[in-house]
């Protein structure tokens, strides 16, 4: 009796304290990032869409090689400085360096930084806030497997 | 028959910019002003008085150092030809926005330094040059292309390889801004291939020692005009070469001069060596002692060395009257907090008389930077944060907070006033190393007092309630030690 109270105890001292949610939904304002129910994904990766469906168990799949992009069409222009890539279950799947660029008209691309992977979650802080209604992820060095995007977050 | 005459061309003038170390920021600046006397700055930027010596003819030289100015240093083209940046990792984000804005005036800029050394594809984003390694091999190659409009975009010191290292322009600069004014290089490179160094990364295990006439006129003219009598020798490994060590020795003894410098610990192999140079003014050598761990210094790549001859070492360094600064580095995989711990005990135990432990930083370059950047463990690649005081790769014997509280638990443990006693003694009294243990001491007590932060101690990892604690001495908001930013 003792230890199943002392189980729920556990259960509810630690109920939360699993896995956070990475990302929160933004209020709207000007500049503020749209909701991820309105941004489309396209790119290089096979089946980009995976990664902003909101499901870890699904990913867009690059390739070892390297050179493979991952775009996102915000919707409208919006203001972020950091993003964040769940490589889900692939926890080698980052880039050992990866490109971000902006742009606002989804031909004219602007590099925003040029920064390494990291293993399970990679998050990236960009120098200074980049405004861009279009984002372009592309791998400029492959890691140590094949990139997988489980989820895409930026704020 | 009249002859054309054209007027001489006036000479291109060459800005080298120190830019700002965000090291000068890490502390509240009102305590450095008091470590150091109200000088600006701690060391004058002799890299750039080595490549403001090297110009070629035809151009001149000037040198700004953002470190002490008052204010950040105004790009601004008019009259000078190019610009010339060197900068270790920690400046180069600075440097990038320097450059940035000096092509954006239409002005040439030329990048070098550690960081561009390192990273000469990156650095090339934001220079129309990169001079990689030494600038005695580069920079007058660069300057003279540039003149014929054939410049290249990186000059590669080992296309030149001997030629020989510069006496810098210290005129240049202003004395009373620095604390150091007058470090003087005697050698370059270091043998040894560390794991962490940048060093090896940029010269191989080539190492070059400069001429010692050339050093021995160096310390006379700032004799003369400054009237200094001590001196930092700023070299990675001054006894790298025991016989040239020698010499060097020899040669500066009759300069009555007090200096320091910096070693491999294998200088206590040669007790003929280690009273030379207490007989020619060394007062203090630091030693790159990294762990007193076995397994870590095989990791550091510092197969040299037995970790358990290093007591009887440093005990033979201080038998020839030679104060010892050991350097430790915390955060290597194999580490725990309590390893780090150990390595003050035993820094404590060795009595030497200042010691200071860095975050591990995988400078880019190094062999760690490859491992880490391989495994995804490099958590930035925001170069200010490249510092010994941030952590920027994911540590795998301690957490984040773990390994920060660790660095300052060890300052504070070594420096306090007790285990400085237990070092230091009264009898023979050590003046300088007593008034250099308290002002750290002092510093950091300060520096806590001011936050209203607990001062960090290895008891606090042992102790109930031991992340509030260490939360608390971090000044982190909350007590989730996940938090690294």
């Amino acid at each position: 009796m003792r230890n199943v109270i002392l189980a729920a105890a556990a259960m509810l001292l630690t109920a939360g304290c699993g896995v956070q949610p990475v990302y929160r939904e933004t209020s709207a304002g000007a500049g503020t990032i749209t909701p991820r129910s309105r941004w489309t994904a396209a790119g290089s990766v096979t089946n980009p869409r995976a990664a902003i469906d909101g499901n870890v168990l699904t990913t867009a799949a690059g390739s070892a090689e390297g050179g493979d992009t991952l775009e996102l069409d915000l919707g409208k222009a919006c203001v972020f400085q950091t993003i964040v890539l769940d490589h889900g279950e692939a926890e080698q799947g980052f880039a050992a360096r990866i490109e971000v660029a902006g742009s606002l008209d989804g031909s004219d691309y602007r590099t925003e930084y040029v920064t390494v992977g990291q293993r399970r979650i990679t998050t990236i802080l960009l120098p200074r806030p980049a405004l861009a209604q279009h984002v372009r992820l592309r791998v400029v060095e492959p890691g140590p497997a094949a990139w997988t995007v489980a989820e895409l977050y930026l704020q | 028959m009249i002859q054309a005459s054209h007027p001489p061309r006036r000479p291109r003038r060459l800005r080298l910019i120190n830019p700002r170390s965000p090291l000068t920021t890490i502390s509240m600046p009102e305590v450095i002003q008091k470590m150091t006397f109200s000088r600006r700055a701690l060391f004058m930027p002799l890299n750039l008085a080595i490549c403001a010596a090297v110009v070629p003819e035809g151009w001149e030289p000037e040198i700004i150092d953002e470190n002490v100015l008052e204010q950040p240093h105004v790009p601004d083209a008019r009259g000078i030809d190019a610009v010339g940046i060197g900068a270790m990792t920690t400046q180069a984000n600075r440097a990038y926005e320097l450059s940035d804005a000096y092509r954006a005036l239409g002005v040439k800029v030329i990048l070098g330094g550690i960081h561009a050394s390192a990273l000469p594809e990156e650095a090339l984003q934001h220079a129309d040059i990169v001079c990689k390694g030494d600038a005695e091999a580069t920079l007058p190659h660069a300057l003279r292309d540039l003149d014929a409009g054939a410049a290249m975009a990186v000059y590669d010191w080992r296309d030149h390889p001997d030629t020989p290292i510069a006496s810098p322009r210290k005129d240049l600069l202003n004395p009373k801004d620095y604390l150091v004014y007058n470090p003087i290089q005697t050698t370059r490179g270091c043998p040894h291939g560390c794991t962490f160094c940048t060093t090896p990364s940029i010269f191989g295990r080539r190492f070059r020692q400069r001429s010692i006439p050339a050093i021995v006129e160096e310390v006379r003219e700032a004799k003369e005009r400054h009237n200094s009598h001590t001196f930092i020798f700023s070299d990675d490994d001054l006894a790298g070469n025991h016989a040239w060590a020698m010499e060097l020795c020899e040669a500066i003894r009759p300069l009555k001069i007090r200096w320091a410098s910096q070693c491999d610990i294998l200088v206590s192999r040669s007790d003929k060596l280690l009273a030379a140079m207490r007989a020619s003014g060394c007062q203090g050598l630091l030693l790159g002692l990294e762990s007193p761990d076995p397994r870590t210094l095989s990791e550091a790549g510092k197969r040299y060395v037995k970790a358990e001859e290093y007591l009887q070492r440093i005990a033979k360094i201080h038998s020839h009257g030679i104060s010892i600064w050991g350097s430790f580095i915390l955060g290597f995989d194999g580490m725990r907090w309590q390893d780090a711990m150990r390595a003050v005990r035993f820094a404590q135990r060795s009595g030497i008389a200042m010691s200071c432990y860095t975050i591990l930083t995988p400078f880019p370059g190094t062999q760690v930077f490859e491992q880490y950047r391989r495994e995804g463990r490099l958590l930035t690649t925001d170069w200010s944060r490249y510092n010994g005081a941030s952590v920027v790769y994911e540590p795998k014997g301690m957490s984040i907070p773990e390994l920060r509280h660790a660095q300052m638990a060890a300052f504070r443990e070594f420096y306090h006033p007790s285990s400085a006693f237990r070092r230091l003694r009264l009898l023979p009294f050590k003046r300088n190393g007593w008034l250099a243990n308290l002002a750290v001491y002092r510093g950091l007590a300060y520096y806590y007092a001011r936050k209203g932060r607990p001062l960090p101690s290895f008891a606090d990892f042992a102790s109930p309630g031991a992340q509030a604690r260490i939360a608390a001495s971090l000044g982190e908001r909350s007590a989730a030690l996940c938090d690294w930013t």
